[in-house]
């Protein structure tokens, strides 16, 4: 019981004040007032306040009696006037945000917040002691205990929600209080109103309730059992009144959730090609593959020829391939080759694959020199004769683009009629891409007599894509953003994934076979 | 130097040491080679069995580099030193691109096209 345990000190002291009920300290002090509160409680657990003093062992022989006679005086300096500003020693330090709160109903909201909270902890101890009440109890005495914890529960509850549930809460109780207050003694009551006129008026709401809640609390325990039933009633209904509020939200809750469901089911889903989405572009790379790059990236393969591409006629040796090692720049052979070996995996296996063409890295400087745009410098580049097929008719055409420093792609999108520019860093270049809308016109009336209306086409300078961290891996990004478009993938990886995409491109470049 | 076809001949010739007079085109081949960051076009006149690297070499030395500094394409197809015209199926007035490496950060890459 944690809860006991922290007030262990004080309801010591507290019990001592107990016996001076009239003694309007009590109330000065929040830690005695809570923690005759919890005194109240924690008596029924004689174990661990046996070790306080024997005169809570006394007490626990008689916990009833002393418990009753110990309510209504833990209850009784609330009931007292305080008439001084005292700003009440808050448990927790904290000031509950009441700005139009002062001086009396200040300090009874602050110390009915306080006690709220001890007895949010307390609420698991209150519990058992409900139980333990029963054991020692009549009825009557459980319910007040009962029905003070109850309140308490609910109030706990409640203060942690808005101020406002707060009142509300307040509101209710302090209804059912006065109902109950007309039913009995009215003196008290109206002493206590009397009290609470002093006080500002939003202040006086919270001080009527709290001060009421207090007097049918008292009173309950006077009372017979009747009143304390009733009043647990009331606290029940009002706690079901909450309940009902509960459940509409719940309701509401469930209701948006539904249409947001059905929102997102009607939503056009992306078209995707790949159902295996990210698993073999991240396919990790076995020991013996990983030895394999690591001795390729040594020293003293610099000057070795490591791998020829034939098709393409570019020889890799080690010197070329450590371009590849971490945060090295890539250079145009190791692209040139991946790219190739993208083609050829194309050709492996059409069906895995969009219909693409991957132009070198040097098409599109020769495409747009210093002197402007020239189709001429590149016309003889994709003959039919030496491609094979038809540039216009792929699916995606990828132009690797340098710029001095930084290397970015871009894609013709045939199949959606779209002209994409992706760059790892964000960058924008419009004159990239009318010079390829102009370059897919040329093409289209020079190869196949056709006219494609360009203007037609979309730019796009895609900005949702992953983005390099450092200085040093465009290349690498390019290489990626080509090889997952190819794949019909989305762009799902990201820097981290920079390191692992150098070995795998390092291997695959070994082997001369992608994947 | 101005692109004088003449002058490359007799280098060609002087190197090959014969056929200055050779008046068929069948054994020479006149590439043109164009530099990427030139406008000027340089032409070469080489046998259609020599391997290119002396082309390259010649190129090279021109532009004042190493002769591997530059990637050398034709129609975008690398070509490497060991090729020979025939190998290429070069025919006269091929225009051969000599392109700077690219690296993402060194340097400008300058291109120098060997017009064929």
């Amino acid at each position: 019981m944690g809860a006991v345990a922290i007030n262990r000190k004080r309801s010591e002291e507290t019990f001592n004040f107990n016996f001076s009920p009239q003694s309007t300290n009590l109330l000065r002090n929040s830690p005695y007032f809570q923690a005759s509160k919890k005194r109240r409680f924690s008596f029924g657990m004689s174990d661990e306040d046996s070790g306080k003093t024997h005169q809570a062992s006394s007490s626990s022989k008689n916990p009833t009696v002393s418990r009753i006679s110990r309510y209504p005086d833990a209850k009784a300096p609330l009931r007292r006037e305080i008439h001084a500003p005292s700003r009440g020693v808050l448990r927790y330090g904290k000031a509950k945000s009441n700005g139009y709160c002062e001086k009396d109903g200040n300090f009874f909201l602050r110390k009915y917040d306080d006690a709220k909270r001890t007895a949010l902890e307390a609420l698991r101890s209150v519990k058992r002691d409900k139980e333990f009440v029963d054991l020692l109890s009549d009825d009557g005495e459980k319910e007040a205990v009962s029905e003070d914890s109850s309140v308490e529960e609910i109030e706990v509850v409640d203060c942690d929600d808005d101020d406002e549930d707060e009142e509300e809460k307040f509101v209710e109780v302090k209804k059912k209080k006065k109902k109950k207050k007309k039913k009995k003694k009215k003196d008290s009551s109206s002493s206590h109103g009397g009290v609470t006129t002093d006080v500002k008026k939003g202040n006086s709401l919270r001080v009527d309730d709290t001060s009421s809640m207090l007097d049918s609390l008292s009173l309950d325990r006077d009372a017979n059992d009747a009143s304390s039933l009733e009043a647990y009633k009331k606290l029940m209904q009002s706690a079901e009144r909450r309940n009902s509020k509960l459940e509409a939200l719940g309701f509401e809750i469930l209701l948006n959730e539904k249409k947001l469901s059905q929102l997102r089911q009607s939503r056009p889903k992306p078209v995707e090609k790949r159902v295996e989405v990210p698993r073999e572009p991240f396919i990790p790379l076995t020991e013996e593959e990983e030895a394999e790059v690591y001795r390729a990236f040594s020293g003293r393969n610099r000057r070795k020829v490591l791998a020829t591409h034939e098709n393409s006629n570019i020889d890799i040796s080690g010197e070329i391939l450590q371009c590849l090692t971490p945060s090295s720049w890539l250079n145009d052979e190791v692209i040139n080759v991946y790219l190739e070996l993208l083609k050829e995996r194309e050709t492996r296996e059409p069906k895995k694959y969009l219909k693409c063409h991957f132009f070198n890295t040097f098409f599109y400087k020769k495409l747009v020199s210093d002197s402007g745009y020239n189709y001429k410098a590149v016309r003889r580049w994709t003959t039919q004769r030496k491609l094979g097929y038809a540039l216009i008719d792929c699916d995606m055409i990828f132009v690797p683009v340098h710029r001095g420093v930084h290397w970015t792609l871009a894609v013709i999108n045939n199949r959606d009629s779209k002209l994409l520019y992706l760059d790892s860093l964000n960058g924008v270049d419009p004159m990239i891409l009318n010079a390829l809308a102009k370059y897919m016109d040329d093409e289209a009336k020079e190869k196949s007599g056709k006219n494609i209306d360009v203007n037609s086409w979309d730019m796009e300078f895609v900005e949702d894509l992953p983005q390099q961290k450092n200085g040093y891996d465009c290349g690498m990004f390019m290489l990626k953003y080509i090889d997952f478009f190819s794949r019909g993938l989305g762009l799902c990886f990201s820097q981290e994934h920079m390191p692992y995409f150098r070995l795998r491109t390092a291997k695959e470049i070994l082997r001369l076979r992608a994947d | 130097m101005s692109t004088t076809t003449k002058v490359y001949e007799r280098r060609k010739v002087k190197k090959e040491g014969a056929k200055r007079n050779v008046a068929s085109e069948s054994a020479h081949v006149t590439l043109n080679v164009k530099g990427q960051d030139e406008e000027e076009v340089r032409v070469f006149k080489v046998r259609r069995k020599t391997k290119l690297i002396k082309l390259m070499q010649y190129y090279s030395d021109m532009r004042g580099v190493e002769w591997n500094t530059f990637r050398f394409l034709l129609d975008g197809s690398r070509i490497r030193e060991y090729h020979t015209p025939d190998d290429l199926e070069l025919k006269d007035g091929d225009e051969i691109d000599a392109m700077l490496y690219q690296e993402s950060g060194f340097g400008p890459s300058s291109s120098i096209i060997f017009r064929v």
